[in-house]
């Protein structure tokens, strides 16, 4: 049982770094990236190249695989974001379908690209530590990899968190989560803000994606398993709530362990979609969130 | 006694903690044409929304010549000739304003399918949205589809028209066409039911005007007695400016 | 009474008749040059004696269907499923599962597929009856996800990653341009069907709920009825294209199912023309053989459309046949005030 909650909340940790800016995204814009798991991707791509191809020392290669990822988000959020919130009233009805449109066909472009320049082989990255090494963490024979690297991502988490909970600029990503208008009346630069968000998540993704590629390599597909998880786990939490989606990653985690071990191994990467599936059909607004008006 | 053709009986309809409407009852007769007004917050949309079947109601009950509509969902409402006009103008945009009309014919089926193409242009011409029959309603200013959304009200041959702040943000031409169309709907025999912060137009128009004040009904009379009204008064026309639209 | 209006009489017999056409002109528009590209369509491959070609086209035809299964989802009705190739191959197993375990000809296997698929689409739609936007596609993606990944792992029933082969349609030494024209019927027969929908009251409705559909539910329109429909009407095209497929390549696997396909029959509808009747089509006989093409040189050919459609959606909303169509659609109008390209109807 141990076993299982360290397992599942070491899991929890990566998938909350990828549903932490999942979920800004969505307070922001009220779309959802498709194309997130691609940033992860990167990620995994950088990392694993330059600690194998030119032998950079791990701890050292996170932060560039974290630039890449913060580049990568503000790219995106510069070519393609901006018809979302600047010609705001043009394209209020239309703002859904170019949303997944867009997001959708970024991620199977980024796919393909990488699948076009790397080729469809597998590059896993080195360990932070020897990856034979192991450890124990409450009874449990862990690789110190794993310990390690889930410790760092949860730190960068938390320092995120803080980042937004309570700088100037995360303050100012919250008013225009909370409302536009009312953000751009108090003179607060919302383009700024959705450059802010996009390069946060980014880079979040980025390094979950590097901290994760010795166990699971850079491909390119790497991005699509933890993206769709990251999307049940902000459904979960309830959609733009950042508390909620960190709640709900790690109960993810941890269900999805739980899954495994008692119900079935081969279908473990398919208990997220009946989580999703029932929380939108139970509970549509998620752990923490809350409905909207409509008319 | 005949029935009346909408009856609301007590209904109460709380958000979270914001008691929205609070036993609010009265009852509209055919053909007649009644205003409702209230400070911002009153619980005046809420009130349409509750008729419309987009909110249910916590307690109390409402009743269309007599046939129970609560828990009905807003198309059936619709359907059984319960027109809204929103206040933010709904129309659909990627479709061209006579399609925009024909929508609204069809789906509440109240006039032959064969009289609707007539109808609509009839309505259209009278809002003078005649050249625009077939351009996309997006390619419309914001006062005309303030007057779209207002043709398609009476697309259907309502019973009943819940207008909602007809008159915000509008041009007083194209105001003074929408009063004219209102009140020649009204001579036929129409009903309509208008919320508005247009106190002098509402006076002009209305015969009959209702008062809402947190979400309770303050007023409810002629035009002459509700204006007059204390209550109404302290709560409302007194701080009243015409610049608050 | 209220609906005592003018009902129509025989002196306006003929302002009714030219208003009437007035308000489906540019669905008939859509359907006539819909019917030009199906003419091309028709002689294109009696001018191509490569076997290998006519085969390509065969498979551009299915995938013109199954996008224009997507589009009256996807660009009609406004929800954005990403499971049109889910249904694809939800189509081909139940063909290949009836015609293997049960020894249907192949006939009444791709016949089969269209109460199965329907249904399963009929589901799908109920589920995802309160969600939109961004939910929607959320979970149409873990739908598609779920299905390709039990029929992946029920090794013992469809050989799961193997797949399961079958007979073809006309046999191995069957007449290619068979192939061809039987799916080319299919085609005519789901887009006169598709304009008929269009045409009608019910595309007023679709199109209705994909604009607006708070306001479209207050106006009278059954929001559920129709969406629910939309899936199942969306499902069983896909469905009956994925049916025909798997009696023409003779094999079902679950690659068919990949979020990959689901983009490359998406990006056929938005570079053609979402929400056109020949979008879709034209979209596919644009994207098809350019990728059979563009494979040779080892070019991931969903790099080049996924970028195109990124670009579509970004600045050429309309899509290819969608801007032919509203310009044709503005002389035929000849209203004073003239869009600019492409902006029209977005």
């Amino acid at each position: 049982m141990m076993e299982i909650l360290v397992t599942g909340a070491i899991m929890g940790t990566f998938y909350a770094m990828l549903a932490l800016g999942l979920s800004l995204i969505f307070g922001i814009l009220k779309v959802v990236n498709f194309a997130h798991g691609e940033f992860f991707m990167i990620g995994a791509y950088t990392y694993a190249i330059l600690t194998r191809t030119f032998g950079v020392t791990s701890f050292l290669a996170v932060l560039p695989a974290a630039l890449m990822g913060i580049a990568a988000g503000l790219i995106v959020e510069r070519l393609l974001m901006r018809p979302l919130y600047q010609r705001y009233m043009e394209w209020a009805t239309l703002r859904d379908e170019y949303a997944v449109i867009v997001t959708f066909g970024l991620s199977l472009f980024l796919i393909n690209l990488a699948n076009q320049v790397f080729g469809p082989y597998q590059i896993s990255g080195a360990g932070l530590v020897p990856l034979r090494e192991r450890m124990q963490v409450g009874g449990v024979t862990l690789s110190t990899h794993r310990v390690l690297a889930s410790i760092l991502g949860a730190s960068i988490l938390l320092a995120a968190y803080l980042l937004i909970k309570y700088t100037y600029w995360g303050k100012a990503v919250q008013a225009v989560a909370q409302n536009r208008f009312g953000a751009a009346i108090a003179g607060i630069d919302s383009t700024r803000v959705s450059l802010i968000v996009f390069g946060i998540s980014g880079g979040l993704a980025a390094v979950a994606g590097a901290l994760l590629s010795p166990i699971f390599p850079a491909e390119p597909f790497a991005g699509a398993f933890p993206a769709v998880k990251s999307f049940v786990v902000v459904v979960l939490g309830g959609m733009g709530s950042l508390p909620g989606s960190i709640i709900g990653a790690y109960l993810l985690g941890i269900l999805e362990q739980v899954g495994a071990v008692y119900v079935s191994y081969t279908y473990r990467d398919t208990f997220a979609f009946l989580v999703l599936i029932l929380t939108l059909l139970l509970r549509p607004q998620g752990i923490l969130g809350e409905r909207v008006r409509e008319v | 006694m005949e029935v009346p053709l909408l009856w609301v009986q007590n209904i109460s309809k709380r958000f979270g903690g914001l008691q929205a409407l609070s036993g609010v009852s009265f009852k509209l007769e055919e053909g007649e044409l009644v205003g409702l007004i209230g400070p911002n917050a009153s619980g005046k949309t809420t009130l349409l929304n509750v008729i419309n079947g987009y909110h249910t109601p916590d307690s109390g009950w409402i009743r269309l010549r007599g046939e129970r509509i609560n828990g009905l969902s807003p198309f059936q409402i619709a359907r059984k000739g319960v027109a809204r006009m929103f206040q933010i103008t709904h129309i659909f945009p990627r479709m061209s304003v006579l399609e925009n009309m024909l929508t609204v014919g069809y789906a509440i089926g109240r006039i032959p399918a064969k009289s609707l193409v007539h109808r609509a242009h009839e309505i259209l011409d009278q809002l003078s949205l005649r050249d625009w029959i077939y351009e996309p309603a997006a390619s419309l200013s914001g006062g005309q589809r303030k007057l779209l959304e207002f043709g398609a009200c009476f697309m259907a041959a309502p019973r009943l028209a819940l207008l909602d702040e007809p008159f915000a943000g509008v041009h007083p031409e194209l105001k003074a066409v929408m009063e004219r169309f209102i009140q020649s709907y009204h001579a036929e025999g129409g009903t309509v039911f208008i919320v508005s912060h247009d106190i002098p137009a509402l006076v002009s128009i209305c015969p009959r005007l209702i008062a809402l004040h947190a979400g309770v009904l303050l007023a409810d009379g002629p035009t002459e007695q509700v204006i007059r009204d204390e209550a109404v008064l302290e709560s409302y026309l007194g701080s009243y400016t015409p610049s608050e639209v | 009474m209220r609906a005592d209006w003018r009902v129509f009489n025989a002196r306006d017999i003929g302002m009714v008749l030219r208003i009437s056409f007035g308000a489906w002109r540019r669905q008939w528009l859509d359907l006539a040059l819909t019917f030009g590209m199906l003419i091309l369509a028709a002689i294109l491959p009696l001018g191509i004696p490569s076997i290998y070609w006519q085969g390509v086209l065969t498979v551009t035809l299915v995938y013109a269907l199954a996008s224009t299964g997507w589009n009256i989802l996807g660009g009609f009705t406004g929800q954005f499923s990403l499971a049109p190739a889910t249904f694809l191959m939800l189509g081909m197993y139940t063909s290949a599962l009836l015609v293997h375990y049960r020894g249907w000809p192949p006939v009444a296997g791709i016949l089969a597929t269209l109460p199965v698929t329907s249904v399963i689409g009929m589901v799908l739609g109920l589920l995802c009856l309160r969600l939109r936007g961004p939910y929607l596609a959320l979970t149409t993606v873990a739908f598609s996800e779920i299905t390709r990944n039990l029929i992946r792992f029920s090794y013992n029933f469809t050989r799961g990653d193997l797949g399961l082969s079958v007979p073809t349609l006309y046999g191995m030494e069957g007449n290619r341009l068979y192939y061809y024209y039987t799916i080319y019927l299919l085609n005519i027969a789901v887009i006169l069907a598709v304009h008929l929908l269009m045409s009608s009251r019910v595309g007023l409705y679709l199109r209705s709920i994909r604009d607006d559909e708070v306001a479209a539910a207050g106006r009278g329109v059954n929001t559920v009825l129709w969406k629910t429909m939309a899936f199942t009407i969306s499902s069983s095209i896909c469905g009956l294209a994925g049916g025909y497929y798997v009696h023409f390549i003779g094999l079902a696997s679950p690659e068919m199912g990949l979020l990959l396909q689901a983009g490359f029959i998406i990006s056929m509808a938005v570079i053609g023309g979402m929400g056109t009747l020949g979008g879709p089509l034209a979209g596919a006989m644009l994207l098809y053989p350019l990728s059979e093409y563009v494979r040779r040189f080892g070019i991931q050919y969903m790099v080049i459309f996924s970028f195109l459609m990124i670009l579509m959606i970004r600045f050429w909303k309309a899509g290819i046949y969608g801007t032919i169509l509203n310009i044709m659609d503005r002389w035929v109008t000849s209203s004073g005030s003239a869009p600019a390209l492409g902006s029209k109807y977005l």
